[in-house]
């Protein structure tokens, strides 16, 4: 991918000022990381319109010069529902307990959305690692918050996924396949965002590291695909359905993907079936959001700490 | 005094591992334990430029030129000292280095401009202004990957030269493009002092230097060396250039590996001294030195006298004239009788090229600058030789 890269820059106010508009070199390093990563999130608000022209321009190129051009990101997912019906609702056999009353789909379209949110997930932070080190030249030259790099490669990431996402809930609405979802699509953006937000506290994290040593993004890709497996995306998180994963059900809990699928599934697919839950949309919501702020903190206050060095580092 | 740029004693150290695990045993142990061996590029750089003031930097590759302007620019954080500048701040650094290859220039613009922190719909406003500076016509609309360098360039001017910016940096820009381009940057560049723009130029080009800024910092190996009048400076570091290649070329080595060059140059008046200040009219002199250590083909020196916006008032060269330059080494004596320039402040040009007058092996120009004086109230560049008739209508 070429590097987006303009000759002109300006500061506005110069990154990292402090009072009376010095730059210093030795302020103080913890309270400037720390004031910093406070207010990371509403610089992002401020430098909106960079990162949504960004993630535009990320979709935009990556569905450049294809014939579906706007219906890949439709036809990938179908695929994939296709595939993964096929070979573990019908080939392994795995369904649910209960009978789902929805003609054999459940596990399909369980199979589907665990997915997509991991698809995009995982794809957003193995990108976002890369967010600084791919465009150091801009970096070097551009005087710009650079923690809309990571933002706007995720943002692409999950607008390709909510397109899938779409065509599903556009199927409920017309076919017969899964019942509606109903009025909880409307915290469709509250997901969005949520994840987002997670996805990017750990990209930042993430990117400063690979900034500063190129080992980081194979120990990411290595950590991804131990995550996947402890993430209820093939499997169902139930005693019942899996017996052997009961005693550990405690545990994989603490996953923080565990709660987001929650998530996504209860409001895209409704209660049902029962066994795929371990906790209500409401609880869900509520570790998925502790889990971002976390995430968000911890991400930005190590993006803070290392920012100064990326210039010099990429 | 209102200041627009201000530094203290400023510097940046640049950190070198020798291995990827020292550098991880620092990270780790947030650098408790050190695996850097610390390259300081830039250090002790105090600055203060009033609003208006326009800085050329000048030092040998390497000296920490560029790294000053990418501190100022925000795009690199200090390592000692600090710094404050006007806001908006706007910088040339690379000019046309890239842009998103796949969009469109238009594209480009707006992109350039949300980095500025100008929203899109202000940059589409100003596309226009944009569109006609750069002179890129219907090649907006294509992808910047179908540009020219040239064409790149231009963009990439045009677009800094629509902002307003309180202070703009220029890395090395007039250094490409073509002659007519490379004056309209020049002339935009005058417009935004005369606008009380503050500038700081960076550039190997001692002329320009000369031309667009009042004031010069001489950096050598990461340390201030001079900083004062731009002529003042850039002559002191032209001569220093010019002794330690003179050096240089004592060493046979040197000499082997030597292409053609101008060894001396003097601008003289009719009695022989040098001439800072001549009247209009008065018989100027001028002695070019040169060496050639392996003569191959014969050479050919040219002198042209330039205004301050870079016009080209008047030139001449040994080959427009037939005569040709041979052997190791020479004196060329240029004698200019009556000179008709009027009065202004000139500079003397001195190129040394093929036989043929095409390649040029040396572009140099005089340290001092020319000071024409004039007793008549003349206008213009040159006085023009002429006889007036008057012939009055018998009604």
């Amino acid at each position: 991918m070429s590097s987006l890269q303009s000759p002109v820059s300006a500061t506005l106010p110069p990154p990292g000022s402090g009072p009376e508009g010095w730059i210093e070199a030795d302020a103080p390093l913890l309270p400037r990381a720390l004031r910093r990563s406070l207010g990371l999130v509403p610089n992002l608000l401020a430098h909106r319109a960079l990162w949504l022209a960004g993630a535009r321009r990320e979709i935009g190129a990556r569905l450049a010069g294809t014939l579906l051009g706007r219906l890949w990101p439709l036809v990938q997912p179908l695929m994939l529902f296709a595939v993964y019906y096929t070979v573990f609702a019908r080939v392994f056999g795995m369904d649910f307990k209960r009978p789902t009353g929805q003609g054999g789909a459940a596990m399909g379209v369980y199979l589907f959305v665990g997915v997509a949110v991991w698809t995009a997930f995982a794809e957003g932070l193995s990108r976002g690692t890369l967010a600084f080190t791919e465009r150091g030249e801009l970096i070097k030259r551009v005087a710009f918050p650079a923690e809309v790099l990571p933002l706007q490669t995720i943002l692409a990431q999950q607008t390709l996924m909510l397109i899938g996402l779409g065509g599903f809930v556009l199927l409920t609405f017309t076919t017969s396949l899964w019942p509606a979802p109903g009025a909880r699509l409307l915290l469709l953006p509250v997901l969005f965002v949520l994840q987002a937000l997670f996805t990017l506290g750990l990209a930042l994290a993430t990117a400063t590291l690979h900034a500063l040593l190129r080992d980081t993004l194979h120990v990411v890709a290595m950590l991804t695909t131990l995550w996947m497996f402890a993430t209820p995306i093939f499997w169902i998180p139930s005693a019942e359905v899996l017996p052997g994963v009961a005693p550990f059900l405690p545990w994989l809990e603490w996953n923080p993907m565990h709660a987001f699928l929650g998530c996504w599934r209860q409001v895209l697919m409704g209660e049902t079936p029962a066994e795929a839950y371990t906790a209500t949309l409401g609880t869900s919501l509520a570790r998925a959001s502790a889990w971002t702020a976390l995430a968000l903190a911890a991400g930005s206050f190590l993006f803070a700490l290392g920012e100064r060095r990326l210039p010099d580092e990429i | 005094m209102e200041l627009a740029l201000e530094t203290q004693r400023l510097g940046k150290c640049y950190r070198r591992y020798s291995s990827a695990a020292r550098k991880a045993l620092e990270l780790s142990t947030f650098g408790a334990v050190r695996g850097h061996q610390p390259f300081w590029a830039l250090r002790g750089v105090d600055l203060a430029l009033p609003r208006g003031a326009a800085l050329g930097l000048v030092g040998r590759n390497g000296a920490g030129k560029s790294t000053l302007l990418r501190l100022l620019a925000g795009c690199s954080a200090p390592s000692e000292g600090r710094l404050r500048l006007r806001a908006p701040v706007a910088s040339l650094l690379e000019l046309g280095a890239g842009f998103h290859l796949d969009f469109s220039g238009r594209e480009n613009i707006v992109l350039a401009g949300l980095l500025l922190g100008i929203g899109a719909r202000e940059m589409r406003a100003r596309q226009q202004e944009i569109a006609e500076f750069s002179e890129l016509g219907e090649f907006l609309d294509q992808p910047v990957r179908t540009y020219s360098s040239g064409m790149g360039m231009r963009l990439g001017f045009a677009i800094a030269a629509s902002v307003d910016p309180s202070v703009l940096l220029i890395d090395e820009v007039f250094a490409v493009g073509d002659q007519a381009f490379q004056k309209k940057c020049v002339d935009r560049v005058m417009q935004f002092r005369k606008q009380g723009t503050t500038l700081v130029l960076c550039s190997h080009s001692l002329y320009d230097v000369r031309q667009i800024c009042d004031l010069a910092a001489w950096i050598d190996a990461g340390r201030l060396r001079a900083l004062g009048d731009a002529a003042e400076v850039t002559n002191d570091y032209s001569s220093l250039m010019r002794e330690s290649e003179q050096a240089d070329a004592q060493r046979p080595a040197a000499q082997q590996a030597g292409q053609p060059r101008i060894v001396a140059t003097r601008l003289l008046d009719a009695q022989g001294r040098p001439a800072l200040e001549i009247e209009s009219g008065a018989d100027l002199r001028i002695e070019i030195e040169w060496s050639d250590p392996r003569p191959g083909p014969a050479l050919a020196l040219g002198v042209g006298f330039l205004r301050q916006d870079r016009t080209l008032v008047a030139a001449c060269g040994t080959h427009l004239d037939g005569l040709r330059l041979r052997g190791e080494r020479g004196t060329a004596i240029l004698e200019l009788p009556r000179t008709a320039l009027l009065a202004g402040q000139f500079d003397v040009m001195v190129w040394l090229l093929d036989e043929h007058g095409v390649h040029r092996f040396e572009e140099f120009a005089l340290p001092q600058r020319l000071t024409v004086r004039s007793k008549s109230k003349e206008l213009g560049l040159v006085r023009l030789e002429h006889r007036w008739r008057i012939e009055q209508d018998a009604r």
